[in-house]
């Protein structure tokens, strides 16, 4: 308003008639599209509480920095989004394959990611798309395995159909780490009682890799009391298993993988690309002392492990 | 029809939607929620082993490796594994099961566990290890404390605790059948079956076994002359056949993850022979006996790590005899007659806590009840003493305990274990079991282990109420006990043992080796005797020792673990007036703790499904306790091998092969009872899983 008033004294009344009302309302339009903060459409698989602590922590990161968060439903986009956040399986996997806004999937495994750009409708996908994953790197896994247990030599990995990993990357981190890999399949044939007693006979210790066939609540008895039974440790994925009996594991928390999509959303702001797909920056370390100290093994403590393992991530080229 | 109509149109709905969404092929994949699901503590405070440079006292653990590579079929012989253990044979089918010996055929100062449920049963306070309604492939795991451990294991440890672990439900599903046969009459046959499912699992196993115990003897022993005193007694007189039908049940239940309730119950029918063809009052004859458990146990886990478990179990053992009767040199078929039904409850209440990152404290409460209803009929009353033929008697006695342990990190190379149990008994006396150890981690391999502890064995039943179904002579006839209805030892205290010991243990991972070293010196006072128709207080002994266990790693598929124990005891047995028969040893409690003692096992496993094992024991000489002269064990050496191969098709079936030589050289050497001569023996079993 104050420009078109400077305006009007340089211009006589008709002309500054005609040129007031388009400033007025280009300078209404331009408002509207800079003065309207960024908004990121939130969509959760459901809202039970791990959804509901990274909804929050990103919340909190964002609005700090002006960007607005809308939520929306499982399987529908967001109009007036400018970039989704798409949080768990069941919302990647809901969300129509042809969308055209740009999206950060959150918990999702890179298996199951890459397979949904492999099945993207959507052209420039490979631009429009990106995600943390919610397993940490085979880098990270194998280095903390080392860490933690570094007499083990030989790693037992179960796996099945429904594996989720990549094992050959696995096997290749494990291998530049001067570790040998005993891969054991359960199927038709290999029921998973044998298949846990063939991987412990070969092994120093179980490591264990994201399968819902292998790993899961139904499970979880027969393959800690057949482990710890071993005299083997387990190395899980989860806090969960470490609680039910693992030895040890690192992970990310909710919280954790909030703060790395809100650092790509704001990256994304500032330079107007999405960055790539990612593993989880930031981590968590779990150790069970009593059944460490019970299997007769010497672990370092979580806190110990976790500042090392940050250490020697840093340290690296 | 309707069912298949919806079944299609939920693939036709599939097939549309996964041409708008996600690949349907990713539905099996792990969720995310399953990276941060919570969990059960399935391995929780009380299911843990505490690890050996932890605990407060020496223990050897034999694990289900050690069981197959020994070769043994009978639990009671894994105890050779032990280092320190007597076992012996009172017959094929009567083992002894002892630490360092000093013991009658009634073995009884030894806690005895199996799945917390105490298997030491009245009126001896003994163990029947052939009445034991499980079979050793049942078992997951034995923990041996060497060593008085009432604090945490409960009534009669004064000598040790052996505590038998059974496989869980959920440890192994499947099925799997075996059939043994073998010298002296081994035939064994055994079905395992077991389910594994989300919250409940089962594990069944119905077994027989058999076996014609020690063969007949057509000369002497040990060298012995057919004319010394006793020798002729020790021919053809091994009547002990041995037959077992056994089944047992163990089921969990978790119908959450801060529950889970766990059920078991077993039954063993025993048929035993027993007897001696030169007794008039124990002639060959069979022992028939039932046993039977129930076995409850509920695990509450609290918030914070800690736990409440309620267990409650019955055990029932009837056992009967009809025995014949050497009268005028003459067998009379039956004239004796028995019948000893023992059935012990129990029920405990036990809570772990968690006080902070370094201190766990174990407390807990226990109401024992033991009752025997016997029943004697015996023409031989009325013909020697001129008495009713019949006695019954029934006795119940009450023991009550409270226990707690403590288990302090002091520092984290510093472990202080404390606690007590306070034990009342039938006879009203109240005594208080301590015990305090303290383990100093010197190195990250290295454990120093000082302790001391001191415990209470309640007397048997038998014991205070002395079998005087034959009033005035101090043997009872048959092998069963029935117990006096009144106490006529009245005055009869708790046996008492104090031991100190200084333990050593020490891993060289770097050439795969571990050593476990104990000394000790235990005191055993106001030890229990019999005295003519009474037991007395009147035994005191000392003994000092030591043992030592170094497990060594060959290579990747093969170990080694070489056990030895060294004993020295003195006692007021000569000052009692009780005869050593042994010339080189006066003390008859001395005489008969093996000086030395032995084992070593060699296990290797080869590439394609083939395992060898070799197994060797020996014991120096010795004089049993209460055994005349011509039952002296002179040293004994003893080599077993096993022999196996599995055979894996394609399907689930899965098939084993082994064969077992024991006593591989024939080194002839003779048990508790010399006519018991250990021969060499073969057997051979074939299995299958599926």
């Amino acid at each position: 308003m104050m420009q078109s008033n400077i305006n009007s004294r340089l211009f006589n009344l008709r002309k500054l008639r005609f040129c007031g009302l388009g400033i007025l309302l280009l300078s209404c339009i331009s408002s509207v599209v800079y003065a309207a903060p960024f908004t990121v459409g939130v969509v959760l698989s459901d809202q039970s509480q791990t959804y509901q602590t990274i909804s929050e922590t990103i919340g909190k990161e964002l609005t700090a920095a002006n960007i607005k968060l809308i939520s929306g439903k499982v399987g529908e986009e967001i109009p007036g989004a400018n970039l989704l956040l798409v949080v768990g399986t069941k919302a990647a996997d809901a969300l129509p394959v042809a969308t055209n806004q740009p999206v950060i999937y959150l918990l999702l495994q890179r298996k199951h990611y890459e397979t949904l750009l492999a099945h993207s409708k959507q052209p420039k996908a490979v631009d429009l798309r990106s995600a943390v994953f919610i397993e940490q790197s085979p880098e990270r896994q194998i280095t903390f395995l080392k860490l933690a247990l570094p007499q083990a030599k030989n790693i037992g990995i179960l796996h099945s159909a429904h594996t989720t990993s990549n094992l050959d990357v696995l096997r290749s981190a494990a291998q530049a780490h001067g570790l040998m890999t005993n891969l054991v399949e359960v199927n038709e044939q290999r029921t998973l009682s044998d298949a846990l007693n063939e991987v412990l006979d070969g092994s120093d210790i179980l490591f264990a890799v994201p399968d819902s066939s292998i790993y899961s609540s139904v499970t979880v008895r027969n393959l800690m009391f057949s482990t710890y039974r071993s005299g083997k440790p387990l190395i899980a994925y989860s806090a969960g298993y470490v609680k039910a009996g693992a030895s040890a594991a690192v992970f990310s928390t909710p919280s954790q993988f909030a703060v790395q999509a809100a650092d790509m959303v704001r990256e994304y702001v500032r330079t107007g690309n999405l960055p790539a797909a990612q593993y989880p920056k930031l981590f968590d370390v779990a150790v069970n002392e009593d059944v460490v100290r019970s299997l007769g093994l010497s672990i370092r403590s979580a806190n110990v492990l976790q500042t090392e393992l940050e250490r020697i991530e840093r340290n690296k080229p | 029809m309707r069912g298949s109509m919806s079944v299609r149109n939920y693939f036709v709905a599939m097939g549309i939607l996964s041409g708008l969404h996600a690949p349907a092929v990713l539905a099996a994949a792990t969720e995310d929620v399953d990276f941060f699901q919570e969990m059960p503590v399935v391995l929780s405070a009380s299911r843990l082993n505490q690890p050996l440079d932890e605990a407060p006292n020496a223990m050897t653990v034999i694990d289900r490796k050690m069981i197959v590579a020994s070769g043994f079929r009978t639990i009671p012989d894994l105890f050779k594994l032990v280092p320190g253990m007597y076992v012996s044979y009172y017959g094929g089918g009567k083992a002894i099961v002892s630490y360092h010996g000093a013991t009658d055929q009634y073995s009884r100062r030894m806690q005895v566990l199996i799945d917390g449920r105490s298997v030491y049963m009245p009126p001896a306070s003994t163990v029947d290890w052939a009445d034991l309604p499980i079979t050793l492939d049942d078992i997951e795991r034995i923990e041996v404390i060497r060593g008085p451990a009432a604090a945490s294991h409960g009534a009669n440890s004064t000598q040790g605790v052996i505590s038998i672990t059974t496989r869980s439900a959920y440890s192994n599903g499947g099925n799997s059948v075996s059939y043994t046969r073998g010298s002296d009459g081994v035939n064994d046959v055994a079905l395992h079956a077991g389910q594994i499912g989300e919250k409940m699992a089962y594990r069944m196993t119905v077994a027989y076994n058999a076996d014609t115990g020690y063969a007949d003897l057509l000369a002497p022993p040990n060298g012995m002359p057919l004319n010394q005193p006793g020798a002729s007694a020790l021919l053809l007189n091994s009547y002990d056949n041995n037959q077992s039908r056994v089944l047992n049940y163990r089921g969990e239940y978790h119908p959450n993850d801060s529950n889970s309730v766990e059920m078991q119950f077993g039954f063993n029918h025993n048929v035993q022979g027993v007897g001696f063809t030169d007794s008039s009052y124990n002639q060959p004859h069979n022992l028939l006996a039932n046993a039977s458990f129930v076995n409850l146990g509920w695990l509450h886990q609290l918030e914070g790590g800690s736990e409440l478990a309620l267990h409650y179990y019955h055990s029932q053992l009837n056992q009967h005899e009809n025995s014949p009767y050497l009268l005028g040199g003459l067998r009379a078929p039956d004239l004796i007659a028995q019948a000893v039904d023992s059935a012990r409850d129990e029920i405990e209440l036990q809570h772990t806590l968690e006080l902070g990152d370094v201190n766990r404290l174990v407390y807990g409460a226990g109401i024992q009840t033991n009752n025997v209803a016997a029943k004697q009929y015996a023409q031989a009353r009325t013909l020697l003493l001129g008495l009713p033929p019949t006695y019954e008697s029934n006795t119940k006695n009450e023991k009550y305990r409270v226990l707690a342990h403590d288990e302090w990190r002091i520092t984290p190379v510093l472990l202080l274990n404390t606690g007590g149990m306070l034990e009342k008994d039938e006879l009203g006396k109240n005594s208080f079991s301590p015990r305090v150890a303290l383990n100093f981690h010197a190195t990250q391999y290295q454990t120093l282990r000082v302790g001391t502890s001191v415990a209470y064995r309640t007397p048997a039943m038998a014991e205070a109420r002395f079998p005087e179904a034959m009033p005035g002579v101090p043997f009872s006839p048959g092998v069963l006990m029935v117990p006096s209805n009144a106490i006529n030892s009245p005055g009869l205290r708790p046996e008492k043992m104090v031991s100190r010991e200084i333990g050593y243990l020490a891993n060289f991972p770097a050439y795969g080796s571990a050593l476990d070293v104990r000394l000790y010196s235990d005191r055993l006072t106001d030890g229990i005797l019999p005295a003519g128709t009474q037991f007395t207080n009147k035994l005191s002994a000392d003994s000092r020792g030591a043992e030592v266990t170094w497990k060594q790693v060959i290579s990747e598929n093969s170990d080694l673990t070489l056990n030895l124990a060294h004993a020295w005891a003195t006692s007021n047995a000569q000052a009692l007036g009780i005869a050593s028969l042994t010339p080189s040893n006066r003390d008859a409690y001395g005489a008969s703790i093996p000086r030395d003692s032995g084992s070593a096992q060699y296990d290797s496993r080869w590439g394609v499904g083939y395992a060898f094992s070799a197994n060797y024991y020996f014991q120096t000489g010795m004089q049993p306790f209460d055994r005349p002269v011509q039952d002296y064990q002179p040293v004994q050496h003893r080599t077993d091998i096993r022999l196996a191969k599995t055979i894996t098709s394609g399907t689930h079936l899965k098939g084993d092969i082994a064969l077992v030589v024991q006593n591989l050289f024939d080194q002839r050497y003779t048990e508790y009872i010399a006519n018991n001569v250990h021969t060499r023996r073969g057997n051979i079993t074939l299995g299958l899983h599926w």
